[in-house]
């Protein structure tokens, strides 16, 4: 996974907004093994996005003015964040 | 009182109090002994009894409930309620596409119960955490059972088979199980809400109509529940149990308070279907632990005699769903009947026709059955692929 990627939800994952927090369920076979995640604001701020329509990259400078921090700050967080629902199989790598 | 009676148990009143300030419902003037000793694990097998530990937990991390309890006792609330979410987003999720399916199939499917109240136009509970799913219910007319259940074996659902089945067969229910993301998950057909072979034989009602007159449809001509229709079905539902799970009570504490209502309405419908008892224990019980704002003069309106209003009072008080209690809820189904004629008839049937129908079933031993035998399966059968509740 790199910036340059297009990435997208997983089908067979929900979120569910609950007492402010969201959290991701896994729904299919294939995501039976992935328990639960609980995303920060920052976290559900990416997921809502993570739509496979453009590369994950774009959202770096949204991120930046969303949440106040540098552009540095921000692209190796989002990298972290996707690499690590791309691993748990709540995202996965699409086409562009 | 028929949530707690006089004699309800130290354990019985501390879950009471927990799951009253958990669901907001203390009110000014509230008194309770907080010195009352109890028992934490008793409590804590009463809430997964009654189905409100997702409640409890939800209650423990807000801070509604204020009182201290065992670190264990928190963290068994907390451990049942991530299993209990993840449970009933699945069902849900699956139920939503079961829906679909049986849409594009051209039958008419409402869900009822926990769908139902998870999700859609009649959505009470914001967090599937504190309502617990066992299996997915939904209410077919009778014609397209045997469609409906094609549909689901085509996804992946394959009919439930052994002595339960047996016993739904001839009933109003059939039900179908698949695994699903490590989930065990049911999905059960309706076609009545109440079944010609129960005791609550009076006010059987065809899925037909249910979904006729207490469902209306959305833009795509998908029925769901009104909220009047999930109020009547969950207190129809709640009195096949004899109201053994607060669970129902919190339903309809959420139906009652989700906005405001027309009991006349509600009181009008319930006495066109043969209903106003059912819905009057399962408001009583709200009312009683929620505190749901059912006005005095509704109850008044939908209650029996005085005669019967104190018979099921106390066949109804303390009902928990446990074995001992079986026997006594069963007098409380047949109280429940519209008038003193319908409970007399479903006694009538009970002792005879009825007894033959469970009996083929294996649902009770023979009549001529050693006492021994007898006591073995008193409780009604096994339940070894789930619960319909």
């Amino acid at each position: 996974m790199t910036l340059d990627s297009t990435c997208a939800r997983t089908a067979g994952v929900v979120a569910r907004r609950i007492a402010g927090e969201t959290l991701l369920v896994p729904v299919t076979r294939r995501a039976q093994d992935m328990g639960l995640f609980t995303l920060n604001e920052v976290g559900t701020f990416v997921w809502e996005r993570l739509d496979g329509t453009r590369p994950v990259g774009a959202l770096v400078p949204e991120i930046a003015a969303a949440f106040e921090v540098d552009t540095q700050r921000a692209r190796e967080d989002l990298l972290a964040f996707v690499s690590l629902l791309a691993e748990t199989g709540c995202a996965g790598e699409v086409a562009p | 009182m028929i949530v707690l009676p006089a004699h309800a148990s130290a354990e019985r009143r501390w879950l009471a109090h927990l799951v009253r300030a958990s669901a907001g419902a203390i009110r000014a003037g509230d008194r309770f002994d907080d010195d009352l000793p109890f028992d934490a694990e008793t409590v804590l097998r009463l809430a997964e009894r009654h189905r409100v530990v997702g409640l409890l937990h939800r209650g423990l991390e807000s801070g509604r409930v204020g009182d201290p309890v065992p670190a264990a006792f928190r963290e068994r609330c907390r451990s049942l309620y991530w299993a209990t979410l993840r449970k009933s987003t699945v069902a849900v999720e699956i139920g939503a596409a079961v829906l679909d399916e049986l849409a594009n199939a051209g039958v008419r499917a409402a869900p009822l119960k926990g769908h139902a109240l998870l999700h859609g136009p009649g959505a009470v509970y914001d967090d599937p955490g504190t309502r617990p799913m066992d299996d997915v219910d939904l209410i077919v007319g009778r014609d397209d059972v045997e469609r409906a259940g094609r549909v689901l074996e085509a996804l992946g659902f394959a009919p439930v088979t052994g002595r339960r089945a047996a016993r739904l067969a001839g009933g109003h229910e059939l039900a179908f199980h698949r695994r699903v993301a490590g989930v065990n998950l049911f999905v059960e057909l309706h076609w009545a809400w109440a079944g010609a072979e129960s005791l609550l034989r009076s006010f059987a009602l065809p899925g037909e109509r249910f979904l006729a007159e207490l469902c209306e449809d959305d833009a795509a001509g998908r029925p769901s529940p009104t909220r009047l229709g999930h109020l009547l079905f969950v207190a129809v539902h709640g009195a096949r149990h004899a109201f053994g799970r607060w669970i129902w009570l919190l339903d309809l504490h959420r139906l009652v308070e989700a906005a405001p209502l027309d009991w006349e309405a509600l009181a009008a419908r319930a006495r066109a279907l043969r209903v106003r008892r059912p819905l009057y224990a399962g408001l009583l019980g709200a009312r009683e632990l929620f505190r749901s704002a059912v006005p005095k003069e509704v109850l008044a309106g939908l209650a029996p005699g005085p005669v019967r209003r104190q018979l099921l009072h106390r066949t109804l008080a303390g009902a928990d769903g446990s074995q001992e209690a079986r026997r006594r809820e069963r007098v409380a189904k047949l109280l429940l009947g519209e008038s003193w004629w319908d409970v007399a008839r479903t006694a009538a049937w009970a002792a005879a026709p009825g007894r033959a129908w469970y009996e083929e079933r294996a649902v009770l031993p023979p009549s001529d059955a050693a006492p021994a035998a007898r006591s073995r399966t008193r409780g009604g059968p096994s339940r070894p692929l789930g619960g319909n509740r």
